[in-house]
């Protein structure tokens, strides 16, 4: 029966559904997940690799996390072409705040336009929504480092600590228990890890599998730093999670 | 000739305007309010075309309540200056406002700021400004007199000073002024300087 009201963004189901938003969502809960915690001196940010390959250029690609300003990042999860043109729009965005304003733009206000251009794929121009979530990490003068979750219905909130991908729900039930107010970034980036450990489909772990990145600010300034495989790795071994090479 | 300038204090800013709306030759009021309250701690004192002064201004005044609305923040008073340039800029090779624009404001992080904004949209942040024939008067008194750091006290005397210069040497020096404050307590009307009152209209 839901057949009649799925095939069309612009109609609800006689249950106050939209089907096709939903099926977005279910399309983005097969893709690789990405957890995102904020912590007191910055944002950290990991995104599990699903594309695994010893031909692909790790060097040059990056598959989860994509910058957006100087001061916002975020962590992608679901079609990555979708969350190509999204990001995008998020960087006009920014740099059309920026040229209005000379500042940078507050982190709330780009998490909302971009949520409203989301929002417009489900209510007209019978276009599908965009098949991906976003975690938004961030840094501005009014709030300070912030995390935001948003999804394909345009919707978006701050977190202290989200998941997004696949098993997102058993993450965010982890994070639930362990994540404590006063986290530093250190302590948010191994709970990061080993709760992307405990959600992941595969048996091992290693650096190739993971992206982790950081916002923090340095000497006044926001950065944005991917963390290299090496150091990566060293924290892996640190949590126990791999055990560490044979010639270490 | 309409005069607006402004100044920077040690914790304050001053803009101060003449209150004269003129046609021609004649003078429609001598009490007319030159400069616009922004929003609780920002000041834009304008000078220029009579309509294009007040549609600009009101422009600017809705746009900045907007944004408070839109966001739960208010405006910083230097997104608000590059904004409003934006606008003049914008406008400029089609249609554009006839409008100098002095803008004061008080941010707690950064304290009282003035900016300076003519009508083809160069600005520069400022501890002095003037606009108009007055402003020969206005930035000679200034460069003589101004001193960073002055207090409220310091600072009502040397406008008094200004406008004493412009009423006694500008060939048709506008009659009346207005003074305007803007500090950490918000903005807010200081004084008026009027040397014509209008003559007191009996009732009915």
């Amino acid at each position: 029966m839901s057949r009649r009201y799925d095939t069309r963004t612009t109609i609800f189901s006689p249950e106050g559904r939209l089907y096709q938003v939903e099926y977005a969502m279910e399309a983005i809960g097969n893709a690789g997940s990405a957890i995102g915690i904020l912590a007191k001196d910055g944002v950290v940010l990991v995104g599990e690799k699903k594309v695994i390959s010893k031909l692909l250029e790790t060097s040059t690609s990056v598959e989860k996390m994509y910058k957006i300003d100087d001061h916002v990042a975020c962590a992608v999860a679901g079609i990555m072409s979708d969350a190509h043109i999204l990001i995008n729009t998020a960087r006009l965005q920014a740099q059309r705040y920026t040229f209005a304003y000379q500042e940078p733009m507050p982190l709330e206000q780009l998490v909302q336009c971009l949520c409203d251009t989301k929002q417009g794929y489900t209510q007209y121009g019978g276009l599908r929504p965009f098949g991906v979530s976003f975690l938004f990490a961030g840094w501005d003068k009014n709030y300070g480092f912030q995390l935001y979750m948003s999804d394909p219905s345009g919707n978006f909130s701050g977190w202290k600590a989200a998941a997004i991908g696949a098993n997102n729900q058993a993450a965010q039930s982890i994070l639930k228990q362990d994540y404590k107010d006063d986290i530093t970034r250190e302590e948010a980036a191994q709970l990061a890890i080993k709760v992307l450990s405990k959600t992941m489909d595969s048996t091992s772990l290693n650096s190739e599998k993971l992206e982790l990145a950081e916002i923090f600010l340095a000497a006044g300034t926001v950065k944005f730093q991917m963390c290299p495989s090496d150091k990566l790795n060293k924290m892996l071994v640190k949590s126990g999670l791999t055990q560490p090479s044979a010639d270490a | 000739m309409e005069s607006v300038f402004g100044l920077v204090g040690k914790d304050f800013a001053i803009v101060v305007a003449d209150s004269s709306a003129v046609h021609s030759i004649l003078v429609h009021k001598t009490n007319e309010d030159k400069i616009m309250l922004l929003d609780s701690h920002k000041l834009m004192g304008a000078s220029g075309e009579t309509g294009d002064r007040a549609q600009f201004t009101e422009y600017v005044q809705k746009n900045v309540a907007l944004y408070q609305f839109r966001n739960g923040i208010p405006l910083t008073t230097a997104a608000t200056a590059n904004f409003t340039r934006g606008e003049l800029a914008t406008a400029l090779r089609k249609n554009p406002y006839m409008v100098n624009i002095i803008l004061a404001g008080y941010d707690k992080d950064v304290g009282p700021s003035l900016y300076f904004i003519d009508y083809i949209a160069s600005l520069h942040k400022v501890d002095k400004a003037a606009f108009g024939y007055g402003s020969y008067f206005a930035l000679s008194m200034m460069d003589r007199h101004y001193r960073r750091d002055m207090t409220v006290e310091e600072a009502i005397e040397l406008v008094d000073k200004i406008i004493s210069e412009i009423r006694s040497r500008l060939v048709v020096a506008p009659p009346n002024f207005l003074i305007k404050i803007v500090d950490k307590d918000g903005a807010r009307q200081y004084a008026w300087r009027e040397s014509i009152k209008d003559a007191p209209v009996a009732a009915a």
